[in-house]
């Protein structure tokens, strides 16, 4: 028998799939992409409400009538899906951490725009400020998930808790000063109506600090 | 990251022989119905059996009926030195074009070889004896020989049982894998010669007979006979059953022996790795070493990741009392990110393997879910008697029957 060796086939074959993994690869980054572009525009709408709210105040001073829930269901669903950019793209992807610095500050404001609505309107709000990083050193990423894990479990069963989440490494001096002022050293910590209370807390500490607060 | 720099490559190479194999498909389709011989030459089967008291009636039966002129036929039977009374049961069975022998117990490739020097036909047939073929087999095989640098020619092998859970994994492995070799002998790569192998009785002549120490004696001779450049052809529309284990214990120890005697012969005959022996030496022999390296990182990484996920989940959820409202599902959940994609690719190649495996062996009986549990289960089983034949070597143990 003689033997042959199908070169014509291999570069045939070698040019389709190398077509194919490109269509894969392409079909990826659109989805991240989506995803990306759906993120900044949700940052982008939950900023503007929160201007209108803030100008309406300033034009016809504080309406308590007004729901915020839109604003809270918001915020939870571009935490969301902040969280599954870092999952596709990579937590250190550049753009991820600027659209995850924006959602951060953004957060900051609806803090801001819920703690004047607590003082003025007297809204029952358990204001929960979450510091934690995604640094693997010293297993900092874990116990920051299982802190974030336990908050989740908080609001998702008492519609009165709101938690704003911030990345200790994000560099922005409004975040940064956050930090300051709250003197957070350790991570994780939080700040639960305006106490800082540092490392990780369970369950069943976290209910006792929010009755005793 | 790493994982990534793993995967990647994997999928690409995963690509690019699936579309190889599916080219050379398309080329090739319309060869793959066997014509009927209208010459009729002597054949000899030659039935090795080893305490089959069970089967050996049925085995020397089922090549009796074979739509094939009885006095073109002849059975040589070996019993290697059963315990049992599989050599009773033979002999009762002895006649004229049925001849039954005894030996001292040597294994298969001894109990093969014995038979081959007692045979007259001009082909010879190496039946197990717990394989029995379609009637019409040898009408449908003997025309390859017409080619006169065909060597031998490898039937599809179907599952005669399929019970439990493991025999139809099985039945589906089988099923793809005589749809891949036929494909493999248009690239002249296919390298088997399993239960109901029919050899042109000169091969032996030229090539030698069974490895009679080795425990893949079918498989080594088939490399040899490709080192010989003769042409190894597949026959898929014509199929011979077997029985297969029924017990993880049972699979463990066929395949550990398989496996191990794959690496040695492949080993022994290490010079076909090269470009002298065209696709077979520079595509489909490096392939199947990779695919087994590939095989074991893949599924290593998969268990892993599956397990430190679990782990993570679970202790998650210890942290909230195991409320499972935290499920967070969202939209995004279901759409498919990068690696998602090639998986999905993989998956549709696979499942195309599937349909056209079932098409032209014209199977019956094998399940999606079976081949889903080939895929999954069944092959993570494989993966890891791979490690363990791997480690054998590396110790120089040998498995025992």
């Amino acid at each position: 028998m003689v033997r042959e060796l199908s070169k014509k086939k291999y570069v045939a074959v070698y040019i389709i799939t190398t077509l194919i993994f490109l269509v894969g690869v392409s079909i990826g980054w659109q989805v991240n992409n989506y995803l990306m572009s759906d993120v900044r525009s949700g940052v982008d709408e939950l900023r503007a409400q929160l201007i209108g709210f803030d100008l309406r105040n300033k034009i016809i001073g504080q309406n308590c009538d007004v729901s915020i829930d839109s604003i809270l269901r918001d915020k939870y669903s571009i935490g969301n899906e902040v969280t599954e950019l870092e999952e596709r793209r990579g937590k250190k992807d550049r753009e991820v951490l600027l659209q995850k610095e924006l959602y951060q500050l953004t957060e900051l404001n609806t803090w801001v725009v819920l703690k004047d609505r607590r003082e003025k309107c007297g809204d029952k709000l358990d204001l929960i400020l979450f510091f934690y990083s995604n640094e693997e050193k010293n297993n900092l990423d874990k116990v920051s998930e299982d802190q974030g894990y336990i908050l989740d479990d908080l609001w998702i069963n008492d519609s009165s808790i709101v938690v704003f989440s911030f990345d200790v490494n994000t560099q922005n001096p409004a975040l940064e000063s956050l930090i300051e002022i709250y003197n957070i050293t350790i991570i994780p910590s939080m700040v639960i109506n305006d106490k800082t209370h540092s490392g990780f807390k369970n369950l069943y500490q976290i209910r006792q600090i929010l009755e005793q607060s | 990251m790493i994982r990534g720099y793993i995967v990647y490559p994997i999928y690409y190479i995963t690509f690019f022989v699936s579309i190889f194999y599916l080219i050379t498909y398309f080329q090739t389709k319309h060869k793959y119905s066997s014509k009927i011989t209208k010459k009729y030459p002597f054949v000899s089967v030659v039935i090795p059996a080893y305490n089959k008291e069970d089967s050996v009636e049925n085995s020397i039966k089922s090549v009796l009926s074979l739509d094939y002129p009885k006095d073109k036929l002849e059975v040589i039977f070996v019993d290697d030195g059963s315990k049992d009374r599989t050599y009773e049961i033979a002999k009762k069975l002895e006649s004229e074009n049925v001849k039954i022998f005894t030996k001292e117990n040597g294994g298969k490739g001894s109990a093969l070889n014995f038979g081959i020097r007692k045979v007259k036909g001009e082909f010879i047939v190496m039946l197990d004896s717990d394989t029995y073929m379609d009637a019409d087999f040898l009408k449908k095989a003997l025309p390859y020989f017409d080619d006169p640098e065909v060597g031998l020619v490898v039937p599809t092998i179907q599952v005669y049982e399929q019970k439990n859970s493991l025999e139809k994994m099985q039945a589906a492995e089988y099923v793809m894998s005589s749809f891949n070799r036929k494909v493999l002998t248009f690239i002249g790569s296919m390298v088997a010669a399993p239960a109901c192998t029919i050899f042109k009785a000169d091969l032996f002549k030229k090539v030698g007979f069974y490895e009679e120490d080795n425990l893949t004696e079918d498989y080594e001779l088939s490399l040899r006979a490709q080192k010989h450049n003769y042409k190894l052809q597949h026959l898929l529309d014509s199929s011979v059953y077997t029985h297969v284990p029924k017990t993880i214990k049972g699979l463990y120890r066929q395949r550990l022996r398989w496996n191990y005697g794959t690496i040695a012969s492949l080993k022994r005959h290490k010079e076909l790795f090269s470009l002298k022996y065209g696709d077979l030496g520079i595509f489909y022999l490096p392939l199947f070493v990779l695919s087994i390296g590939i095989g074991i990182l893949i599924y290593s990484l998969f268990s892993y990741d599956w397990l430190t996920r679990i782990i993570r989940r679970v202790h998650l959820l210890s942290l909230v009392n195991f409320n499972f409202e935290l499920a967070n599902i969202s939209f995004w959940d279901f759409v498919p990110g990068l690696r998602v994609t090639f998986g999905i690719f993989t998956f549709l190649f696979a499942l195309l393997l599937f349909y056209l495996s079932k098409k032209y062996t014209r199977d019956r009986k094998v399940t999606f879910i079976s081949m889903l549990g080939y895929f999954s289960i069944f092959n993570f089983f494989m993966v890891v008697i791979w490690v363990i034949a791997i480690f054998y070597h590396i110790f120089r143990k040998k498995p025992t029957w």
